[in-house]
């Protein structure tokens, strides 16, 4: 059995925990040079504020119905995702963090009522960070995240699906009349790993809801489709099928990580796989065209070896600028992971993030706007493309790590990662992680 | 947090000083707790008689602050601890 917990509209969550005249306000957080809504409060949504919209098509909506805008602040956003995914730990023998603001919990031989698992857990993470979350239960992964959806969609929009789901929901608790009922209600498009396309193709064929999909005959739809919508099927009718390791990638963010086979004790071991893990991540990311505006990382000792002494690092860089160049995403994860690392543990995993993802496109655009010195002391992101694209080509042909960047780059290689050069007029402060930028309070 | 005003010197709080919130406590009668009213987060100590509560100040001046069904108290954690500069 597992659970999905995903913290509610996570971001601008973070800024009502230091920020209360934001709570019941319509908020949104722009992306890096301000550009584009990437997190919207409920009200925002009911203004009709849409993912990924650009800043200047909604921002009359400041004026004519008070929407509030505010620049992304990812090292707050990481660090209350590290001190959220602490707690979630807590409740279950093994837990996966897939993005910033979800994490797999495995209940697997777990006896316990779920249901009340699920409600303490919630109510631990409310109380002790301040932000809202929704769990879902489910025999897989995906009915999991199925489950996570109906609970967040449940409490948002009443009349969606039976109240007593809304925040924290198990689906194999229901029945099968039940189970069906919720099926039928949710359209394709809602399955963790259908993608828009695939969700437009599926419609044309005939298969508009959950239900549909699972009564399908999956060798019709594996001829038309491929081996990951067949995976997809099996593990809704309760197969487990899906490994993390090949799990959808979650949306606007890339993460690696990986357990080490055996446990790592220095930092020179610490920052050889958080390179490593960075070089892979900025492949996944130029793959995609896109430019990550902040890196995080974290590494952990086993929770499972609890005579060993435990400790969590995570920390969230912010970068200078949107960047998809190896060099300048390693000397932030690696800066950070020096930073972070403390001697004396026996760490079993590490892993990298890439988030504030946006378009390559969209960023070249704006390039033209900075007038700044920065411009001088680092060259533009698009000047390094060449480089980045002849690297992953030779690393395409000869196999993975053929070309890597040696630490000689790194240590020579210092873009100032701490300096905030982008557009961020709005940017609340660091409340959690920076003594100066500490929350103030009126006596 | 930092306090910022000086409502609670008497309970040992100066403007300018740190306070470590403990959010995960139970604010009960005559804890000094942060909460926030009407959009605005406040340090005050908590004044509880079974279901009736108040926020108030420590100077015996300012006013209390009451709750109602358009201004809730929402608590947001228990000052434990205060860490004051000698420096200034």
């Amino acid at each position: 059995m597992f659970a999905l917990v995903d913290a509610n509209n996570m971001y601008v969550s973070c800024e009502r925990v230091f920020a209360p005249q934001l709570v019941g306000k319509p908020v949104v957080v722009l992306s890096s040079n301000d550009g584009a809504c990437i997190a919207r409060s409920n009200e925002a949504k009911e203004l009709g504020v849409e993912m990924a919209q650009p800043w200047f098509q909604v921002r009359h909506l400041e004026r004519t119905s008070g929407l509030i805008a505010v620049s992304a602040n990812f090292e707050l956003y990481g660090d209350m995702s590290a001190r959220m995914m602490a707690i979630e730990a807590r409740y279950a023998p093994r837990q996966e963090i897939y993005s910033i603001d979800e994490s797999f919990l495995d209940f697997t031989e777990v006896r316990d009522d779920l249901l009340t698992i699920g409600r303490d857990l919630r109510r631990a993470v409310r109380r002790e960070v301040g932000l809202p979350t929704c769990v879902g239960f489910g025999s897989t992964k995906t009915l999991a995240k199925l489950a996570n959806h109906v609970a967040k969609t449940a409490e948002r929009k009443p009349d969606s699906y039976p109240a007593e789901l809304a925040r924290v929901c198990n689906l194999s608790a229901l029945s099968a009349q039940e189970l069906e009922a919720v099926f039928a209600g949710t359209e394709v498009r809602s399955i963790w790993g259908v993608g828009r396309r695939i969700a437009g193709r599926l419609n044309e064929a005939g298969i508009q809801t959950v239900l549909d999909l699972v009564n399908a005959d999956t060798q019709t739809l594996r001829r038309q489709f491929n081996v990951v919508l067949e995976k997809t099927i099996l593990e809704l009718r309760g197969t487990p099928c899906i490994e993390m390791a090949d799990a959808p990638a979650p949306r606007q963010q890339i993460l690696v990580s990986r357990s080490f086979g055996k446990s790592v004790v220095d930092v020179e071991g610490i920052v050889e796989a958080v390179s490593e893990f960075t070089s892979r991540a900025a492949e996944k990311l130029r793959e995609q065209r896109s430019l990550a505006g902040a890196v995080n990382v974290f590494f952990m000792t086993s929770p499972h070896r609890d005579r060993d002494r435990q400790h969590t690092p995570n920390v969230t860089i912010p970068l200078v600028r949107p960047t998809a160049d190896s060099r300048q995403l390693v000397t932030a994860t690696v800066e950070a992971a020096r930073v972070a690392f403390r001697s004396g543990f026996n760490y079993a995993k590490a892993g990298v993030m890439l988030l504030d993802l946006q378009p390559e496109s969209v960023h070249q655009g704006e390039l033209d706007l900075f007038g700044d010195d920065q411009l001088d002391r680092q060259p533009p992101a698009k000047d390094q493309a060449p480089l980045m694209e002849a690297m992953d080509a030779l690393n395409r042909r000869f196999g993975r790590d053929s070309v890597t960047l040696g630490s000689a780059a790194l240590a020579s290689g210092g873009g100032d990662v701490r300096s905030w050069s982008v557009k961020q007029e709005r940017r609340t402060p660091r409340y959690t992680t920076r003594w100066d930028e500490m929350s103030v309070v009126r006596c | 947090m930092r306090a910022s005003g000086d409502a609670m010197h008497e309970a040992g709080i100066d403007n300018g000083d740190v306070l470590l919130v403990d959010r995960a406590l139970t604010p009960s009668h005559g804890n000094v707790v942060i909460a926030d009213v009407d959009g605005e987060r406040v340090c005050r100590r908590l004044w509880k008689q079974g279901d009736s509560i108040k926020l108030q100040a420590a100077d015996g001046v300012t006013r209390d602050i009451h709750p109602n069904e358009a201004a809730p108290i929402v608590f947001w954690g228990v000052v434990s601890t205060v860490i004051k500069s000698l420096l200034g």
